[in-house]
Formats: C-alpha cells, structure tokens, sequence
C-alpha cells in the first residue's frame, strides 16, 4: 500500500501527453506548452526526504524517492521539457511529441525510481520512447541509425534484468542504493549504465544516432539518456575508481573526435561524450565535493548542450546543411543565433560568467583536492579541446570564416526564444552560482570566483585560443566522414550476421535435399515393388514352414510357451 | 526582426574592428600572465602550482598536441570517404 499521495511528474507528463496526438494548431502548442509548466510545478512541489512504498507481488517497490540528488536531476529535467517543447513549437508531428514526452517522463520515472524494479521499467520505456525522436527524421539513415541505436539499448535492457534479478537473489533486496562492489549483479548493472552513459568502448550509437534525429528530436536525446546514466551511476556507484579513469578517457576521447568529424550535430554529440566523462569522473572520485559537482555539471550541461545543439538545429531547420565543409558566413543572416550559441559555446568551455565555470571547475577542483594531480592535467588538457572544437571550430566554420553564399532567415521566434531561456539559465548560473550550489546533493564549500582561479581559467582560454588562430588553415572540417567503434557492428558485424545467415541457409537446404533425396528413394523402391508384384506372389510350402518353425522356437527361447 | 538587424549591426561592426580586436585578445593574454607572475598561488598542491604562466604554456602546448594527434588519427586511421558505408551497405546486392 501507499504511505502517502503524491504527484509523481513522470504519470503526470505521461497522462498529460496523449492529447498531444490528437490536438492541433493552436490549441496543441498551448498544451505544449502548459504541460511541462505543470511538470515543473509538480517537480517543485515534490517535498524532499520523502520515499513513496508499495508492496506488488511480495515485492517492496518505491516508485517515488525524492531526496536531493533526484531533484537536482528532477528540476533540470522539467526545465528542459519546457524549453524543448517551445523550441519544437512548431513541429506538427504529433507522434513526435507524445515520444518526446513519453521519453521525458521516463527519465523522470528513473530518477525518482526508488527501487531496481521501477528503474527497469522507466529505464526501458526511455528506450522505446527516444527511438520515435531519430525515426521521425523519415529518412533511410535515420531508420539505420535507429535500429543500431535500438538494439545497442536493447542489449544494455538485458543486462541490466540479468544484474537487477542476481542482486535481487544475492542480496533479497531490490532497493537502489549504493551497490556493494564486486560479483556478477555490480558488473552487469555497471555496464549498463555505462551503455547510456555512452562509455567507450559502448558509446558509438550517441555519435551515430543523435545526428540523425529530428532537428527537435536532438534537443531531448541530449538531456535525458546520458544524464539519467549519470544519476544512477552517481546512486549506485560512487568512489568506484574505475570510473575515474573511464570518465578521464571519455573526456579526452570525445574532443578529439569532434575535431574530426564533418557534420556540426555529431561534433555536438561527441561532445556529451566528452562532457560526461567529466561527470563519470566525479562520480568514480566520490568525494562529496566531486558528487555534488558532478550533480552541478549534469545541470548545467544539460542547459548548455541543449542551446548549442538547438542551434546547430536551428542552422540546420533554416539552411538544409549540417556539414562544415557547407557552411559559413552565417553570421550575417543568423545574428541572434550566432550570438545565443556562443553563450552556449562559452558555457561549455567554462568561461568565467558562464555555467560551465562553476560547474565543471568543482569536479577538477575535487580532483586536485583528492590529490589526483594526473588526472588534473588531462582534465584540463580536455577542456582546452572542448575550447578549441565547440566555441571555436564550430562557430568560426559554421557563422563566420569562409562566406559560404547561404542567406537564411534567422531562425523562428519561438526557436529564439527556447534558446534565449536556455541562455539566461546559463548566464545566471554562472554570475549567481550559489542558486546552482544550493540544490546540491551535499553542502558545497567551494568558491569559483577567486583570483587565482579567474587568472588560470583566463589563460588557459586565451593561450588555447592563439593555438587555434595559429593553426587555423589546418583546422576547417575535412569532407570525410570518421569510422568509429560502430565499424564493427556496421561493417564486419554485418558481414559476420550475413555469413550465419548464408551458413543457416546451406544447412536448411543441404538437410531438405538429403530428405527428398531419400523420399524420393523410398517412392523408386515402392514403384519398382509394385511393378515387379513382389508382395502379391504366392508363397512356397517350405518356406512357410521354416518360417513357422523359427517362431516357435523364440517363442521357447523367451520362454513364452509355458 | 529589428532585433536581428541590430545584432547583425553589431557583429559587422566587431568584425570591422577585428583588428583591435586582435590587439586587446594579445593585451589581455600578456596580463594574465603578468598577474599570474606579480600573484603568489593559492595553491601547492602539485608542483607545477608555483610556476607563473604554467596555466598559459600547458594551453597552448596542449592545442598543439590535440591538433597533431586528431590529424594523426584522421588521416593514419578514421578518415573514410563520404559513401564510404553507402558502399558497404550496398556490396551485398551488388554481389
């Protein structure tokens, strides 16, 4: 039974979406939008320190926990319903929206999962839900990509049952709290997360997917998966120093390939991948200073990337391009846009004033305070890639350099204006931090305003900079695409699924040949039989009496005359 | 849309300008290493805490080395035509 009622977001958005399908015009963007408003109220009025228990099968669920570290995760998410939904306003794609709600809800219902079992379900519905956002795009790669991205997910799904039903019979106990380490239940739901979390060796399908989505589609693929991935990883895994060095490769993993690649919504997609390491990271550190930041740098990644990711969007919706090699100039026509995406840019890449500064600065400073000085540098060495690729590659290729001919309109009032939200959250955070520092997980004793962090932060975006305009000619995108890990799947793994089914062919035809070749024996031997009027002949009297006599005789061998 | 023109306004104005532009990016780079040298660190946590300029050399040696290793990894490995999966995806009809 309940022990209590409350509101949960995650049935309210869900309940709340189904008139998305069939409303229209008007009165659907007003729905789209006073939705998620009741969403946040929701999430807001949640009370803290409260866990909502219900018994289901002689299983002890809570499908509502809500404790600091879920409603940092909460808040963020709700905002991002609200500026998602305005920057997809003017979609009209029903089944679009009702899949990006459904798949909101499901991030929500994950957070606020109190127990594995909830988890899984939300955890799946995410899945099922975010797919419809890439399949939507209504074009053969978007299909492609859709399907890989779905299968890869599926897989995790899996293992992640398998970890959830040993660690039930390991421990009698479904409750998700911090999992003991080692066996088979903490391996298994470990790689699942690290799945969504988009971890290399498992991260391909983020790269190959999200640039595939619909233009609005992107915007929600980048909040939820990767982000829910952090809060469990964060539940469960804190202090697991495997993460530490993972989150470390992650980050410098996913710069240099965004220098690589063509096509500015996956240049934006490696860098979750980068982003998130820093948050893996922080969560293998385990400190409270590191929890915490790793809670602050989910909220304002998810703010930051989602503007930078609407831009491109935007400059995609607008001009029909999404490559480097096609782009440029577009300062011109897209001021408001150009401008909105540097705010994003300069988040990112924790320009002080702007989130990314009081967020990403607590996770390297939770390292230095840990004593990891390795780990220190190439933090720091990463953020001089995410400098260089998104705040300057991207932005100098795509709006200024090279004048690529393109004049667009500048991009739709509410697409501006779901861009000008994101912004100012970005730009508030990072002048008043303490709003950001006050919903923490854990009391924060860190202050990112101070002379000596202002002078190194200061020098090491400038220095990176005369890097970058040094090295200009050598830096425009390459009209070439970049064979990542997804190679195996797509490539050999494909050949690999067409020899097994070349290989089950032979061995169904080569066994129906063999059978009809005997059948067809069987029915020679049956026509030569009846021809030659074998078993119509009469038989001989000695015959029939030798044959009389051998049965006798067994039947007194066994016995059987007695 | 006057809201539009007017940050287009601004923006050719700042290109412009690019060149004292330029000039005050260098102002500020030499001051914030004369900062870092006149400030003694907060920190001695590690023992490049002490150094001025530490920050400024790792930066711009750190740019260097991405970009040569994200060149080396794009043409000594990744780097594929754009059809380069079209084909793959392609070979087995074709066969």
């Amino acid at each position: 039974m309940a022990e209590g009622l409350h509101l949960h977001p995650a049935f309210l958005l869900m309940l709340g979406a189904l008139p998305l399908a069939v409303l229209q015009g008007r009165s659907r963007q007003l729905w789209q939008l006073t939705l998620p408003l009741l969403v946040l109220g929701a999430v807001i009025a949640l009370p803290s320190d409260t866990t909502i228990r219900m018994q289901l099968v002689g299983l002890e669920l809570a499908p509502l926990r809500v404790d600091k570290l879920s409603l940092v995760f909460g808040y963020v998410f709700a905002l991002i319903i609200l500026i998602g939904n305005c920057f997809a306003l003017k979609v009209d794609d029903g089944a679009q929206h009702v899949a990006a709600a459904f798949y909101a809800a499901a991030g929500l219902g994950a957070v606020f999962a109190g127990d594995l079992i909830t988890l899984y379900v939300f955890w799946e519905i995410m899945m099922v839900a975010s797919v419809w956002l890439i399949w939507r795009r209504r074009r053969q790669a978007a299909y492609d990509a859709g399907f890989r991205y779905l299968v890869i997910h599926a897989l995790g799904g899996m293992l992640l049952l398998a970890g959830i039903i040993a660690y039930w019979l390991h421990t009698g106990s479904l409750a998700f709290e911090a999992l003991e380490g080692g066996g088979a239940a903490f391996y298994l739901i470990l790689v699942a997360f690290l799945i969504n979390a988009a971890a290399p060796p498992l991260h391909a399908w983020l790269p190959d997917a999200y640039p595939q989505a619909t233009v609005t589609g992107t915007v929600f693929l980048s909040a939820f998966t990767t982000k829910t991935a952090v809060y469990v990883l964060a539940r469960g895994f804190p202090g697991t120093e495997l993460l530490v060095w993972l989150g470390v490769f992650m980050t410098l993993y996913g710069v240099i390939y965004a220098f690589l690649v063509n096509d500015i919504r996956q240049l934006l997609s490696y860098h979750i991948i980068s982003q998130v390491g820093y948050m893996v990271a922080g969560v293998g550190i385990g400190t409270t200073l590191a929890i915490s930041g790793t809670a602050a740098h989910a909220f304002t990644h998810i703010l930051y990337k989602a503007l930078l990711l609407m831009g491109a969007g935007a400059v995609l919706q607008m001009t029909g391009r999404s490559r480097l090699t096609e782009l440029g100039g577009l300062y011109r026509s897209m001021p408001v846009t150009f401008l909105l995406y540097m705010v994003g840019g300069l988040s990112i890449s924790a320009f002080p004033l702007f989130s990314g500064f009081v967020s990403k600065t607590m996770i390297i400073e939770a390292a230095a305070a840990d004593g990891r000085g390795m780990i220190f540098l190439l933090m720091t060495l990463a953020g001089v890639g995410t400098f260089m690729s998104t705040t300057l590659k991207l932005p100098w290729y795509t709006f200024m350099g090279r004048d690529a001919g393109l004049r667009p309109a500048e991009a739709p009032l509410n697409m501006r204006i779901a861009m000008g939200i994101a912004a100012l959250f970005c730009f508030v955070i990072g002048i008043v931090p303490e709003w950001l520092y006050a919903i923490l997980p854990y009391p924060v004793d860190y202050e990112a305003y101070t002379a000596g962090h202002l002078i190194k932060e200061m020098q090491l975006l400038l220095f990176t900079g005369l890097g970058f305009f040094l090295f200009l000619h050598w830096l425009g995108g390459k009209d070439k695409i970049s064979l990542d890990l997804d190679w195996f799947y797509r490539v050999p793994g494909r050949q690999a699924l067409a020899s097994v089914g070349d290989a089950i062919g032979r061995i169904d035809r080569g066994a129906r040949d063999a059978s009809m070749i005997r059948f067809r024996r069987a029915e020679d031997r049956a026509t030569h039989l009846r021809l030659s009027g074998w078993p119509l002949r009469s038989w001989p009297t000695g015959s029939m009496a030798f044959w009389t006599a051998i049965v006798l005789a067994m039947l007194l061998a066994f016995g059987m005359g007695e | 849309m006057k809201l539009v023109n007017a940050t287009a306004s601004v923006l050719e104005a700042l290109v412009r300008h690019g060149r004292s532009l330029r000039l005050g990016m260098i102002g500020l780079m030499v001051l914030v290493v004369v900062l870092d040298i006149l400030k003694p660190s907060h920190y001695s946590r590690f023992p490049w805490d002490g150094i001025p300029g530490f920050t400024a050399a790792f930066a711009f040696l750190g740019a260097l080395l991405l970009i040569g290793v994200y060149k080396a990894i794009g043409f000594g490995l990744v780097y594929r035509r754009p059809d380069y999966y079209r084909d793959e995806h392609e070979e087995p009809t074709d066969g």
